[in-house]
């Protein structure tokens, strides 16, 4: 067996060994929603399976939101195409999520959340006290990484999140050097 | 003369054009005052800062570009200050030159005990054993690298700061403080600083030796802080930046102490406008009302007939009221202050007691059937209720007309209005005002 097999066999096995442990849980097992976004079109998770999702709620009057939104602003554009995709979940009346949308120069899709299930949208997500800002962070194979209540500062995200991104990269990485 | 509003609307309308877009020119200038900038890099951060700083982010765009002016006419208002205040020598009382000189201190104290609190390192296999008692929890495993680095600062700051009094040769008299010591008593002494007694304690506010002990911890506290600054000053730490900032800052809050102290010399100037003034005690009745609004008058009564035998006001206002506002919210109108809205409604209201449904009430709006939830009724305040009320009414009283002189003293020069035909065609300045209301 070449050395170019047996790297990717090592990497998958060993991503079988991390993926092996107790899980929290799987974000494809969650009841799936489909809401609209804030351009006018319609969306479900599902749409960027296969990403690193970081599943934002917010809502426009919450000020520690919108100081985490321009880490996420930042993140998405450093990292969008090397597979992070932030989702935002908002819950708040729409005109005001577009003015912040606006404002912020915010460049991930902003989903609006309908205020009758709003809390049972957070609850699903595993916040039953629907304290925001929280966010999901999900890998590439919809595994729940992490819960975060609060800001999810720039220690955390290199924590959890780079790991993953990095993953990513090197899984392509691996497959391309061995075309 | 321009009015204030048209002002307002003016410059509102002009930001809107000029750094819509949160400032596409950052380091652009928008006004001169006198040999001073404002720019709208400042601008923006101020709108950053401000108590509106979430709410503006949510605002529409005609009202951010309203808000930004406003600011705007705040940040110019504090150069004009900031120049009287210079021209009048405030910047150089032995009062500001001691405040300037602690806050200088205090910064290059904070910004060496953050380097000293960066070097500290939490070793790799501590670290993975925090990472994996912490697994999925990222609270916690901040809390533990929190924990560790302030154990292991705490340890490395007393060290330091052994280290750095022996290099300076540093000599504590405690025995000094006992009942005889004098204003110029020195209590500390090291090769780049000394502390004097009256460094350390106020003798209008402390005439006689106050605790020894209590003495002994200002001394140590002022001790550490010039010790510490005196060293980062030496390796170069430059704060001059953030200094001129807090001048910059500091200088107009004097001169409006200054000032306030001349329009309100004393408690009978307060006395004497209250009593010019009775209406400021006057707080009128607010109350919580309902409203559904009927095209006809049939339509009204047999509304009326249904909320009567039961039905909620409410719930038909939701599905029936022709007021598209009052349909979108219920019929709930909020906190309506007495005497104002539709005089009809306002007397109708006048005498309605709490919880029933009114009359119908006539108006060029419609047929209207009211209900008061709630009620706050009206006071009337004493002179120490309001005393804080009147003595800001007093100052926004006598501010504008005082900018004004100021403004004919330093010239301002309002660049962000210049160029833009928009702005001074007729329908750019009816614009400008609905913007600014």
């Amino acid at each position: 067996m070449s050395y170019c097999r047996l790297i990717p066999c090592l990497f998958f096995a060993l991503l079988g060994m991390v993926q092996a442990e107790p899980l929290p849980a799987n974000a494809w097992t969650i009841q799936p929603f489909s809401l609209p976004a804030l351009d006018g079109t319609r969306h479900s998770l599902a749409d960027w399976r296969g990403k690193v999702i970081l599943l934002n709620f917010w809502a426009s009057w919450c000020s520690s939101c919108q100081y985490e939104i321009r880490d996420l602003v930042a993140w998405q554009e450093r990292y969008g195409d090397r597979g992070l995709q932030v989702v935002g979940i908002g819950m708040d009346i729409q005109q005001k999520l577009s003015n912040v949308k606006r404002s912020l120069e915010i460049n991930y899709p902003v989903l609006v959340a309908d205020p009758e299930l709003q809390r049972d949208l957070i609850t699903r997500w595993g916040n039953r006290d629907g304290t925001i800002p929280y966010t999901v962070v999900i890998d590439r194979n919809g595994r729940i990484v992490l819960n975060h209540r609060g800001l999810l500062d720039r220690d955390t995200f290199e924590e959890y999140v780079m790991p993953l991104i990095r993953q990513a990269a090197n899984s392509a990485d691996v497959r391309l050097v061995c075309k | 003369m321009k009015t204030k509003k048209h002002w307002f609307g003016m410059t509102a309308l002009a930001l809107m054009f000029a750094i819509g877009s949160a400032g596409a020119k950052e380091s652009q200038v928008l006004v001169t005052v006198g040999n001073l900038q404002v720019t709208a890099d400042e601008l923006k951060s101020a709108m950053g800062s401000s108590p509106f700083a979430t709410q503006s982010v949510a605002l529409g765009e005609d009202d951010q570009a309203s808000l930004r002016g406003d600011l705007l006419r705040r940040l110019v208002a504090a150069r004009l200050l900031m120049l009287e205040a210079k021209r009048l020598g405030l910047d150089k009382t032995a009062g500001n030159v001691k405040d300037i000189e602690d806050f200088r201190n205090g910064l290059l104290y904070r910004f060496y005990m953050d380097k000293l609190r960066e070097r500290v390192a939490i070793p790799e296999a501590t670290l993975s054993a925090m990472k994996q008692q912490f697994k999925n929890d990222a609270d916690g495993l901040a809390a533990a690298r929190s924990a560790y680095t302030t154990d292991q600062y705490r340890a490395m700051r007393l060290l330091t700061l052994q280290n750095l009094q022996k290099q300076d040769n540093v000599r504590l008299f405690e025995s000094r403080i006992n009942p005889a010591i004098k204003a110029d008593t020195v209590l500390m002494e090291g090769n780049s600083f000394s502390i004097k007694y009256a460094d350390i304690v106020n003798s209008r506010e402390y005439p006689t030796l106050p605790n020894p002990e209590w003495v002994k911890e200002q001394l140590y506290k002022r001790g550490e802080l010039l010790l510490v600054a005196h060293v980062a000053e030496r390796e170069g730490v430059d704060v001059s930046a953030k200094v001129r900032q807090y001048q910059s800052e500091r200088l107009p809050d004097l001169m409006m102490e200054k000032k306030a102290h001349e329009w309100i010399p004393n408690e009978k100037t307060l006395r004497n406008w209250f009593k010019q003034h009775p209406e400021v005690a006057v707080v009128t009745e607010r109350r919580h009302v309902g409203q559904l609004v009927l095209a006809t008058r049939p339509e009204a009564e047999a509304m009326r007939a249904r909320i009567l035998k039961g039905e909620s006001l409410f719930t038909l206002a939701g599905e029936y009221s022709v007021d598209a506002e009052g349909k979108a919210k219920n019929g709930d109108m909020g906190w309506i202050t007495a005497g104002r809205g539709l005089p009809e409604l306002d007397k109708a209201l006048a005498r309605l007691p709490d919880g029933q449904v009114s009359e119908i009430v006539q108006t060029p709006v419609g047929f209207h059937l009211l209900t008061i939830i709630e009620r706050k009724p009206g006071q009337h305040k004493t002179f120490a209720d309001v005393r804080e009320r009147v003595r800001q009414l007093i100052i926004n009283e006598k501010l504008p007309p005082y900018l004004g002189t100021l403004e004919h003293r330093y010239k301002v020069n309002w660049q962000v209005l210049q160029g833009r035909e928009e702005a001074k065609s007729v329908d750019a300045l009816n614009t400008a005002k609905s913007v600014a209301k």
